[in-house]
């Protein structure tokens, strides 16, 4: 019968996605409200107790035979699933109260993998039998396995509240969970609580938990209302960070990490960080851990160790968030067939409760009925006992056992199944002592009964029994609290200049705009620059301080002078750092250092008359900037907005007009003379302090009348201590404009003309170099 | 009887004066057709541009007289030296216009640099002419001589005393005894005498089509920037970047010059015409490699010093070229070329004088340039991702039709032996252990195998690269043959039927999913062609002792059901469950249930036309980035679910 039918790709999609959505999330991912567990978990906590009966005081078996047992008859997938789910179980850095006792490697907080399932061995821990104890007493249900061949519980009977008390992570489809572990007395102090006050509040409740208890310990950031929001709303980010403390005066000593931080990986991190000279307080880290976590933090002499905290928590795991979301399975109508659902902590609690009650109350039936059918038998043994030896010679005239039950069950108003008892009985038990024992037994089971029975038909006496478990569980298995809810830290902030190792460097700029800084050169020829290229400004720097680029449109752009390649190579391209425009180029290099400024001095009172309205000559207390432009104009300025490091867009200092742009800037005490010659050929000489002092980036005052066609191609600052202009003549002839060769003239003049024919074809590059 | 002829020292020709240009025309011009006959052309033009090369001449006519198969070249150059050479005894012209091997250009006094090295220029061109006037205005005279077929007319003589200023002025007819066709084309003539002007900006050409009556004066003071800009122009193709790079070095060793203006372009491949001494080298040459050198390091550099070269993605020369347009001119003193056409440069050393004059000029330049070095950077970006995508494509498709073609086949496909595809069925199965079963239970002639390893890439998630370089996913697309997105071709689909055989479980309807998002995704056409399937494994196992039976469905396992009743008469407790794994079964019942073509149940996949908005919003909301889409999903529908798995 060849078959072939068309299914939509449509329907079909749908249904098989949902087919695996569903799975994923009933019976993979998430964990259930009642006892906390996965099913993988569950079914290797009960194969464990029930088949493999791997109790406390047993002997540990090895992992492999529980991990075949689970997959064999409860767990259809993969074996590796199966033991890493195990091992987790075994962790003490995972779970806060770990359920299985694990003999071998287990794996390690540094992210090493656990030993080969064939070498390690386990059992279960005493908590983990709370959880399983009664699952002999009809107390959950069963359901049989994935072949029908073997029944396995829906839910543990656990007295251990074990969702909160041991978290959960997991992600399903279109959700996921993740439930911090908490503190076992806590949690039981809340569910005493919410027994004795079933209408308490988050809030109420929140008193008894205040927060999440991580294994890992560590401190909680978080203000008591942010932590109430969390348990309210079931879920929000816990601010979790490790502890760490001052050892002597030079070392940070790191004794926990945040939970779930992979502590090798973190040293490494942190290891880097100082390697790379961003941390500049700490010279060391080292990992001196054993069984307890110490990471060692060597500090620089004098460093502040605060600073070195404040940039390892903002910028490693050392502090990290966990954001909880208590999605979990909570039951439905339908007892196997639970649903997803985010719950908040009175939620979890109030499931677990209403859990535990049905458990007890089952757990008393089955009890009662026990209980019962023995009372039955023990009263036809009193039967027997009034008319014993009218009943031996009744079972010793007998055919057969059949005869006998039948004749007894008519002599003494019997049913079958006490009469079975009796035969069944031995000799023994006729003496007189046995007897006796019998017949107490008898008033016992039904004082017992009696007992049960009251508790059955007594909330508040079930509830008491939940209580009173509850307690002990609590009692027997409680801990202290590790983690400390510290409440938030006033968060210390540091700028950025403290992750900076200062240290005295030269910022080196080339012609071509190549940047770097070294901390030493021998001379300017045996700085290495590119084909081509030569060094055009060499100057004192801090790594702490900054170094500003004038360009020719006018723009300074600025940077620390860390930022600058610490490197005897080439350096990087200044476009690297910045937004530059095409064409744009450096024509002026200031490094914010006082060793590289020039040091002010008092100035002569200026020339009124070359003072524009605009401008003023106020006497001169730092250094200024000057710039010169191509058509002749010049600004003054102070510079000290230009120290601060820029964006990649710089900032203006020249407002340049119809492509006017500008041919040199630099620093001036006050008492330089500008030198500047034009393309035609004629020079102009005049004191810096005729230009006036503009507030901020200006267009500036006239320096030098140009002809027409004529305009600026270079200029420098000389004083007595610096030399002048060199310019090259169309015809080859070098020429220095300084004040010993020309007059010093006035801003505004055309200059002096030298030379009849050609023009003047180039500024002969000379570096700027500043040496300390 | 066989004639015997005598080979002695008699038969030993020397070939006199021009007699070999004449007897092998190839050797010297190229070839007897159109090429050649436009070579004689350029030789006398270029012996004139050289005049103007090195600055000696600034305006060249050309004039192509009314027979279309006469040339007058003149230039205003130095003239030919006319004065008797002092060893030959003969003039200098006439020694020049009869002698091979006879020229100024040998050593390097008169001539830096020259298109006419090989000194056959003016002579050869003579030879292969039926008639050839060569008129020298030099010394304040005109001198003049005459020449068929190379050889001498007249001594050379004054025509005029008078003369005013210099110039070279030549008159030729090639010979229709030895071209093809002796007929000049005046357009080709046009457009490279243009290309002179532009590769040398000083220079003014005249051309005059004697033909038309059209006179046409070229000048391009732009030079060779100009240039680029018309060929950019004329490529109609968009530049990326508005500034041309431009560089023109001088005395470099050896008194080489270059001339360099290129801009990139979003052209589909890169044009670079290359030129040395103003000659054309259209084969290209060592100094194009020594450009394409430059362009590589230099933009390779500045990728890497600014941080521009992605992660994940190497980016080769011709990735950085893509799209480049270019003018390079080298100005070289005895360039070598491969073949009397000069279309290829021979010269090692040329490589690294273009290198070395272009890289840091180039690499300077896209500093101080940000915005185009960035625009630049991406064009090459793109073309490496394209390249990478067509890639990867062209490797997708493969069709099985040779044996070099199955051996690109994934090694873990069980192919089949036919080669028909409408014959043919691919299973795609989930996992190692299923895809055993699966392979010893097929029909080998027919049916072919593919197992997957777990969960695959997730199509709906991944950008389309991820998504191409999955191993998994693209063994399933080498194994079809038909490539996949734009590219996806079905003629080469090698199964008409593609049947996914999954596990009945939880897992199984992911992979499902997943697979079906992926051909939706990436392979449409399979599914609207109507060759993707569904295998239906039996739904459910019954056990009754040691016997296992497998139902279909639910009808035949209440028939299997009553047949083990009237068997067996009710003795037997008969477990019936769903059925799990492939992997529970045996080969042979897998064939019995799943794969014999004459019992199975196929599910063909379609999307129904009123279906297809729905579809598609089904696929991005299942399989999405949107996991709250999911949720809402799940939340409505979960009433709707069949039996759970455990």
């Amino acid at each position: 019968m060849p078959i072939v039918e068309t299914i939509s790709l449509q329907e079909t999609t749908r249904e098989r996605y949902l087919s695996y959505a569903l799975s994923v999330i009933m019976s993979r991912a998430l964990p259930d409200i009642r006892d906390g567990l996965k099913p993988v978990q569950r079914r290797i906590l009960y194969a464990m107790y029930a088949n493999l009966r791997l109790t406390p005081d047993a002997r540990y078996r090895k992992s492999a035979a529980v991990v075949g047992e689970v997959m064999g008859k409860y767990h259809p997938h993969g074996d590796t699933a199966i033991y890493d789910a195990m091992v987790r179980m075994a962790q003490d850095f995972s779970l806060r109260d770990p359920l299985v006792d694990g003999h071998g490697n287990f794996g390690s907080i540094d992210g090493d993998n656990p030993a080969a399932m064939r070498y390690t061995e386990v059992k279960l821990r005493a908590l983990a039998v709370e959880m399983l104890e009664e699952i002999r007493q009809d107390t959950v249900d069963f359901r049989p396995n994935f072949d029908g061949s073997y029944d396995e519980p829906v839910v543990l009977p656990s007295r251990v509240p074990n969702l909160l008390v041991n978290g959960a992570d997991g992600i399903a489809v279109g959700m996921a969970t993740k439930i911090p572990p908490h503190n076992l007395r806590e949690v039981a102090d809340a569910l005493v609580y919410l027994i004795d006050h079933p209408e308490a509040s988050v809030e109420e409740l929140a008193q008894h938990v205040p927060g999440p208890d991580f294994p890992t310990a560590g401190r909680i950031l978080n203000t008591p209302a942010e932590l109430l929001a969390i348990h309210r709303n079931g879920e929000g980010a816990v601010e979790l960070r490790g502890d760490y403390g001052m050892e002597g005066k030079s070392r940070i000593v790191i004794t926990s990490v945040p939970y779930m931080v992979n502590k090798a990986a973190l040293v490494e991190k942190i290891a880097e960080h100082i390697v790379n000279e961003r941390v500049p307080q700490l010279s060391d880290v080292r990992d001196e851990s054993t069984e307890d976590i110490r990471v060692v933090l060597e500090l620089r002499r004098g460093a502040d160790p605060e600073a070195a905290i404040a940039y390892l928590l903002r910028h490693t795991d050392l502090q990290k968030r966990y954001h909880v979301d208590m999605t979990c399975l909570v039951p439905t109508e339908n007892p196997l067939v639970p649903a997803p659902k985010k719950v908040n902590l009175a939620e979890a609690l109030r499931a677990f409760l209403a859990f535990r009650l049905e458990v007890v109350v089952r757990r008393l039936r089955y009890a009662l009925e026990r209980l019962e059918r023995r009372i039955h038998i023990l009263r036809g043994f009193e039967k027997l006992f009034d008319a014993l030896d009218e009943a031996i010679r009744l079972i010793r005239s007998s055919a057969d056992r059949k005869d006998a039950a039948g004749r007894l069950m008519h002599r003494f108003d019997l049913d079958e199944e006490q009469a079975d008892a009796i035969l069944e009985i031995k000799l023994y038990r006729l003496a007189r002592m046995e007897i006796e024992e019998i017949l107490r037994e008898l008033e016992d089971k039904l004082a017992r009964a009696a007992d049960v029975r009251a508790i059955l038909e007594s909330e508040d006496k079930q509830w008491g029994l939940v209580r009173a478990e509850i307690q002990a569980t609590a009692d027997a298995f409680g801990t202290d609290r590790k983690t400390h809810i510290a409440g938030p830290d006033k968060a210390v902030e540091y700028a950025a200049e403290d992750y900076i190792v200062a240290e005295d460097c030269y910022a080196i700029v080339t012609r071509d705009g190549w940047i770097k800084r070294q901390r030493t050169y021998t001379d300017i020829d045996s700085i290495r620059v590119r084909e081509g290229d030569s060094v055009g400004w060499i100057l004192p720097a801090s790594t702490r301080g900054s170094v500003g680029f004038f360009t020719n449109f006018g723009r300074c752009y600025s940077l620390r002078a860390d930022t600058l390649p610490n490197t005897t190579g080439y350096g990087d391209p200044v476009q690297k750092f910045f937004d530059f425009s095409d064409k744009e180029h450096v024509v002026g290099v200031i490094s914010f250092d006082e060793r590289a400024l020039p040091r002010p001095i008092a100035v002569p009172d200026p020339d009124p008359e070359l003072f524009p309205k605009n401008g003023h000559a106020a006497a001169q207390t730092d250094p200024l900037l000057v710039a010169i432009t191509v058509s002749g104009q010049a600004v003054r300025l102070p510079m000290d907005s230009f120290a601060e490091p820029s964006t990649r867009k710089g900032r203006t200092y020249a407002k340049l007009e119809n492509g006017d742009e500008v041919v040199g800037a630099e620093p001036a005490a006050g008492d330089e003379n500008v030198c500047m010659a034009s393309r035609a050929g004629y020079v102009l000489i005049f004191p810096v302090s005729q230009i006036p002092v503009f507030k901020s980036a200006a267009k500036g005052v006239i320096a030098m009348r140009l002809g027409a066609d004529d305009h600026v191609l270079g200029c420098t600052l000389s004083s007595a201590a610096r030399d002048g202009l060199k310019i090259e003549t169309s015809r080859g002839r070098i020429e220095t404009v300084r004040t010993t060769k020309f007059e010093v003239s006035r801003r505004g003049n055309k200059g002096k003309a030298i030379m009849k024919r050609g023009h003047v074809a180039r500024i002969v590059p000379e570096p700027v170099e500043i040496r300390v | 009887m066989r004639q015997v002829r005598t080979y002695t020292g008699a038969d030993i020709q020397v070939l006199e004066g021009l007699d070999p240009v004449r007897k092998r025309p190839g050797m010297y011009v190229g070839g007897t057709g159109t090429a050649g006959l436009h070579h004689l052309l350029w030789e006398i033009v270029d012996n004139a541009v050289d005049e103007a090369t090195n600055g000696y001449a600034s305006h060249i006519e050309v004039t192509l007289h009314e027979d279309g198969r006469s040339v007058t070249v003149s230039d205003n150059g130095r003239g030919i030296p006319v004065d008797t050479h002092p060893s030959k005894n003969i003039s200098a012209l006439e020694l020049i216009m009869t002698t091979l091997h006879a020229g100024g250009k040998f050593d390097q006094t008169n001539y830096i640099a020259s298109g006419g090295l090989h000194g056959v220029g003016a002579s050869v061109v003579n030879a292969l002419s039926e008639e050839m006037t060569v008129t020298v205005r030099r010394d304040g005279a005109v001198w003049e001589q005459r020449y068929a077929r190379g050889a001498p007319l007249c001594a050379v003589h004054k025509v005029r005393e008078n003369g005013r200023g210099t110039g070279t002025s030549i008159h030729f007819r090639p010979d229709p005894d030895i071209f093809e066709s002796v007929a000049f084309d005046a357009e080709a003539i046009g457009q490279s005498l243009e290309v002179k002007t532009y590769l040398n900006a000083a220079l003014c050409i005249v051309f005059r089509n004697g033909i038309t009556g059209v006179r046409r004066e070229y000048r391009h003071e732009g030079g060779i920037s100009e240039f680029l800009t018309e060929r950019v122009k004329g490529l109609g193709e968009r530049s990326v970047h508005e500034e041309q790079f431009l560089v023109r070095q001088q005395g470099m060793t050896d008194g080489a010059r270059v001339e360099v203006a290129l801009q990139w372009t979003e052209a589909p491949r890169e044009h670079v015409r290359s030129f040395v001494n103003g000659i054309p080298t259209g084969e290209g040459g060592t100094h194009e490699q020594g450009f394409r050198d430059a362009v590589r390091s230099a933009v390779r550099a500045y990728m890497e010093t600014h941080d521009l070269l992605p992660k994940n993605l190497d980016i080769s020369a011709d990735d950085i070229r893509e799209g480049l347009v270019a003018i390079l001119n080298l100005f070289m003193i005895e360039p070598q070329f491969q073949g009397q056409t000069k279309e290829k440069l021979n010269n090692p050393g040329a490589r690294s004088v273009v290198a070395g004059a272009m890289r840091l000029e180039l690499e300077r330049f896209l500093n101080a340039h940000p915005t185009t070095g960035e625009a630049i950077a991406a064009r090459v970006i793109q073309s490496a991702k394209a390249r990478h995508a067509s890639r990867t494509a062209a490797r997708d498709v493969r069709r099985k039709t040779s044996i070099s073609h199955r051996l690109n086949l994934p090694g873990k496909l069980a192919d089949c032996a036919s080669t028909d595809p409408s014959r043919s069925e691919l299973f795609i199965v989930e996992g190692d252990s299923a895809g055993g079963s699966a392979k010893q239970g097929r029909d080998r002639a027919f049916q072919a195998v593919l197992p997957l390893r777990g969960k695959v890439l997730n199509a709906e998630q991944h950008a389309a690269n991820k998504v191409r370089e999955n191993k998994e996913l693209s063994n399933v697309v080498k194994a079809l043959g038909c490539g996949m997105g734009d590219e996806i071709d079905l003629d080469r689909l090698r199964y008409h039927k593609v049947i996914l055989l999954m596990d009945a479980d939880s897992d199984g309807h992911h992979i499902a999913t997943l697979l079906l998002t992926f051909f939706y995704r990436y392979m449409r056409p399979l599914i609207t062609e109507g060759f993707a399937y569904i295998a239906q494994p039996p739904l459910y196992r019954l056990d009754a002792g040691k016997d296992t039976w497998w139902a279909l469905d639910e009808a035949d396992k209440d028939r299997i059901l009553r047949e083990i009743e009237r068997k067996e008469k009710g003795r037997r407790n008969v477990m019936v469950q769903r059925f799990k794994g492939l992997g529970e079964m045996m080969p042979a019942t897998l064939r019995e249930t799943t794969l014999d073509p004459g019992k199975r149940m196929l599910l063909q996949v379609r999307i129904n036309e009123e279906e297809r908005l729905g579809t598609e919003r089904t696929i991005s909301d299942l399989m999405g980035k949107d996991a709250s889409a999911r949720f809402r999903f799940i939340m409505n529908h979960a009433a709707d679910a069949d039996a759970l798995d455990v």
